[in-house]
């Protein structure tokens, strides 16, 4: 179905952006943290420009800076006064090195440099391995997490009874998840937890490293949990954080599809409920029962819609489920980063409905034709869509990441049943306010 | 938390009447230190990003070419080509065996299918390393699809953003003068570095034809490589901005014997002054001094009551301006004088001695000079000089905010226009609206409930 191989030629307006984004948003969700992307200046500035646009928070990312020097004799140098500096002015006690393309491609060893280097810096300097190239943004994102927690100074404490591996979820979704975890255990870590960093409060004074985040302790003690859960089951064993910590401490693994909409977060609930010993508390089971009285409130402006849904693939599998269970038919589910097993995924996440096409290293361009000559009601993803939902006439559901042109999309809840409810408000307004444009009636009781 | 200062960064500080020396300046950014440059290849892409009839491919890694998908509030009254991301998009296979092939089926393939009139190509970081020869591909496709294809030497690490801007008017240059020159007046000027975000070349130009100045070429707003292909029959080139586009007069000077001035659209004074000093050049007609006289005593007459009721609202506000180019610095400057607000800290990401020696002298004693800042510093001084307002960029503004204080956009990505006389107000309009703004009264450092720990 990868229409794309073996022969693509050019991507046009892409539906993805590059791997070292993703580690520096899931190092902005640990506690006391900095990220270097190490490479020319440009990547990182652009990274942080990017990720201002959408979470409206200061995204201090640092690069080693490269000049046509360290770009023939390597970046060594670079990287290690840039560590200096960054220790200088930040403090962190944890520093996290992403390769880009450029150091990628001259061959710099990462991970040697950050083991054996002579520097006055008191932080745990820790690389990311991963490829940039032939990946995106969600694999730089789990990428760093697994790196952290498998390159991390292990401690002998036992802190937290689980460890919650989310997907590149919104600062709302993440704090959910919390309160969810919180109320079947004590003492959970959830990792990268960007809730507050990205997503915090008028400060006054400017603060280096914004509060928050998974605390470095908590992470130090991952492989002293009793489980793991991780929402990427379809991704390579070799970026997930999960895996590692069941491989080298066998900390007991589930995998779990997205917690989006009622199967995702039932699978989720149970798994906690069963784990704890803990009954499923009062207010998880009210929110449950209000998501389903929505559901039946609207169910006949849902029923056999047809939408288009474009995003990464965790995001698209999770809100392609979620369509399929109130009666919305997820048409074309187009992952718009290479993912192999992305077909098998989506397949698996579905039990209603069946997709006109699934594919994976899908552009926008893509997306067009695959579009052409059809009628869609609307299409789900983040603002990277709304040129073509513009041009097509086609009303738009912005959620995900990015959103550049509208104001709250970290405070965009997806997960949980409380995530449900609110993609169903939204996606059902989004109908009736186009139903209520296009009528001549204009009636005011829909 | 460490001092907001690095010690290699010390002398890019300066302050008015209490420093010493001089500043230093036109230095790569030092690593680690979050500066808020981009790099080489952002300065081609925002120099040719205007051009709306041409396909600009970005040739490497998806990144460089997301992050800069209609990025720009650039308006183009036909094509708009530049508003959509081409990419190469190169993986690791291209990246062992070489991009060339893969560029040259890129380039053949989207130029069928867009029919543009031009290709710009942009050489990142990537392939500069793996030493792709995309001078031959350009020709090779060029002769292929009969338009010009043109590489822009824009490897990102080769420099700043300011080799960038050169990479942009080598491009540019190539496409300058193989035009037909026939039926330009002698009245006739190109206005350079002026990008029509939010349509400001639309206002610039019109202020000119009311002149009776025929406008040949916009470099590169609203631009076509048609009308580019003609800027050498101009008289006289009218250069905007800190010289993004001065490589390209410098150009043109030599090669065509055109002379350039320097201008600035920002602000009353400096609108009006680049009136004059087209009038001024083409003084053989004194018809056109007349009625640049009329077009600004008209236009100020419109404005002059509103910006006296800004005045009255913002007089004695303190301003923090942190700008791309130094040129932007001084007009704004200016422009906050005129209603009485002050600038207490002013830097640029790529200004030079130059330009830093004039923003000394446009400043008040003590007021903080910064080159190739970041937010540590910046915040660190909007603080010690209790500034109101921040005016800068995208990256600048949460750093205005999480301070608690009103911020103007003043960079590329604006969508409002702030040039002309128009913009005039619409500058002081953007600047009453956030310092005024009554949610300023509940941040933590005008309210007396501490909000955080
Ligand atoms: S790879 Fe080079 S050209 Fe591309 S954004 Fe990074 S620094 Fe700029
Ligand atoms: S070079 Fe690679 S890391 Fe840098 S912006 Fe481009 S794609 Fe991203």
């Amino acid at each position: 179905m990868n229409k794309k191989t073996p022969d693509y030629v050019s991507t046009s307006n892409p539906c993805k952006v590059c791997s070292p984004l993703g580690v520096s948003l899931a190092v902005k969700g640990l506690e006391n943290a900095m990220s270097i992307m190490h490479g020319s200046q440009g990547c990182a500035t652009y990274i942080r420009r990017y990720m201002i646009s959408h979470f409206k928070e200061p995204l201090d990312i640092a690069s080693s800076s490269f000049d046509e020097r360290s770009a023939v004799f390597g970046g060594k140098r670079n990287l290690r006064a840039a560590i200096e500096n960054v220790s200088l002015k930040y403090d962190p006690e944890l520093i996290v090195v992403a390769p880009t393309c450029l150091s990628e491609t001259i061959g710099d060893d990462l991970r040697a440099y950050c083991r054996n280097f002579d520097s006055t810096t008191s932080a745990e300097v820790l690389s990311v391995s991963m490829p940039t190239y032939t990946s995106a943004h969600l694999v730089g994102f789990y990428g760093a997490v697994r790196s952290v927690v498998a390159g991390k100074e292990k401690g002998d404490e036992k802190r937290q009874a689980v460890n919650i591996f989310p997907s590149m979820v919104s600062p709302a979704d993440l704090r959910y998840l919390k309160e969810i975890v919180g109320s079947f255990f004590d003492k959970s870590m959830v990792m990268p937890d960007y809730s507050e960093t990205l997503d915090g409060e008028i400060w006054g004074e400017y603060i280096p490293i914004a509060p928050g985040g998974t605390p470095q302790k908590d992470i130090a003690s991952a492989h002293k949990a009793d489980f793991s859960i991780s929402f990427s089951p379809y991704t390579k064993e070799d970026i997930s954080a999960a895996c590692w910590l069941e491989e080298e401490y066998g900390v007991e693994h589930f995998d779990l599809l997205p917690p989006i909409g009622i199967r995702g977060t039932d699978e989720l609930i149970d798994v906690l409920s069963q784990k704890s010993g803990r009954d499923v508390p009062r207010n998880l089971v009210r929110e449950r029962a209000r998501l389903i009285d929505a559901l039946a409130d609207s169910h006949k402006y849902t029923f056999g819609k047809r939408a288009v849904v474009y995003g990464d693939g965790d995001f698209v599998a999770g809100i392609a489920s979620f369509l399929d269970e109130i009666g919305i038919v997820p048409v074309i589910c187009a992952c718009g980063t290479p993912f192999p097993r992305f077909e098998e995924y989506l397949k698996n996440s579905l039990e209603e409905t069946e997709p006109e096409y699934i594919g994976a290293d899908v552009d926008f361009r893509d997306l067009e034709e695959l579009m052409e000559g059809k009628e869609y009601d609307f299409m789900i993803g983040s603002s990277k869509g709304y040129p073509l939902s513009r041009k097509r006439g086609i009303p738009l559901v912005r959620c995900g990441f990015p959103i550049h042109d509208r104001i709250g999309g970290p405070r965009f809840l997806h997960v949980g049943y409380e995530g449900a409810l609110n993609l169903l408000d939204t996606i059902v307004n989004t109908l009736l306010t186009k139903k209520q444009d296009d009528s001549t009636v204009g009636y005011s009781y829909l | 938390m460490g001092s907001a200062i690095l010690k290699d960064r010390e002398n890019q500080i300066f302050i008015k009447e209490q420093s010493q020396g001089e500043i230093t300046c036109e230095k790569s950014s030092l690593a680690g230190s979050v500066s808020q440059r981009a790099c080489v290849f952002c300065g081609s892409r925002v120099v040719l990003y205007p051009v709306a009839d041409a396909l600009h491919i970005v040739h490497g890694p998806i990144g460089c070419a997301s992050f800069t998908w209609d990025i720009r509030g650039s308006l183009s009254s036909g094509p708009e080509l530049h508003r959509l991301s081409f990419s190469t998009d190169l993986r690791e296979m291209d990246v062992i065996q070489g991009g060339e092939k893969k560029l040259e089926r890129a380039i053949s393939e989207l130029g069928e299918l867009h029919k543009p009139s031009a290709v710009f190509v942009y050489a990142t970081c990537i392939a500069g390393i793996i030493g792709d020869d995309i001078a031959a591909v350009c020709r090779r496709t060029a002769e292929k699809l009969g338009v010009p294809v043109l590489p822009v030497h824009s490897e990102g690490f080769k420099g700043t953003k300011k080799d960038g801007y050169k990479a942009a008017c080598d491009a540019l240059a190539k496409i300058v003068g193989t035009g037909d020159i026939s039926g330009i007046p002698e009245v006739s000027i190109n206005i350079l570095g002026e990008f029509n975000l939010a349509g400001e070349a639309w206002m610039i130009e019109d202020y000119y034809r009311r002149m009776g100045v025929e406008v040949v070429s916009v470099l590169t707003g609203d631009g076509r490589i048609g009308k580019i292909s003609r800027a050498h029959g101009a008289s006289l080139n009218v250069v905007q901005c800190s010289g993004s586009l001065t490589y390209l007069a410098e150009h043109m000077k030599e090669k065509y014997g055109i002379p350039y001035i320097r201008v600035s659209y920002f602000g009353i004074e400096d609108q009006s002054r680049a009136l004059y000093d087209v009038a001024d050049f083409f003084s053989f007609n004194p018809g056109l001094r007349t009625k640049a006289e009329e077009i600004v005593r008209e236009e100020i007459s419109v404005i002059m009551p509103r910006i006296q009721y800004y005045r009255e609202k913002l007089a004695g506000k303190k301003a923090a301006v942190y700008v791309g180019g130094a040129f932007k610095a001084f007009s704004l400057i200016k422009a906050l004088r005129l209603i009485d607000m002050s600038v207490v800290i002013a830097g640029s990401q790529t200004g030079n001695k130059n330009d830093y020696k004039q923003l000394e002298e446009l400043c008040d004693p003590g007021t903080v000079i910064l080159d190739d800042s970041n937010p540590l510093e910046l915040s660190r001084f909007v603080l010690e000089k209790k500034a109101d307002l921040f005016i800068g960029g995208v990256k600048e503004r949460p750093i205005a905010y999480k301070l608690g204080i009103g911020f103007c956009d003043h960079n590329h990505e604006r969508k409002i226009a702030l040039a002309g006389y128009e913009g005039m107000i619409n500058f002081y309009k953007e600047v009453y609206s956030s310092v005024m703004s009554p949610v300023w009264k509940f941040a933590p450092r005008n309210n007396r409930r501490k909000s955080h720990e």
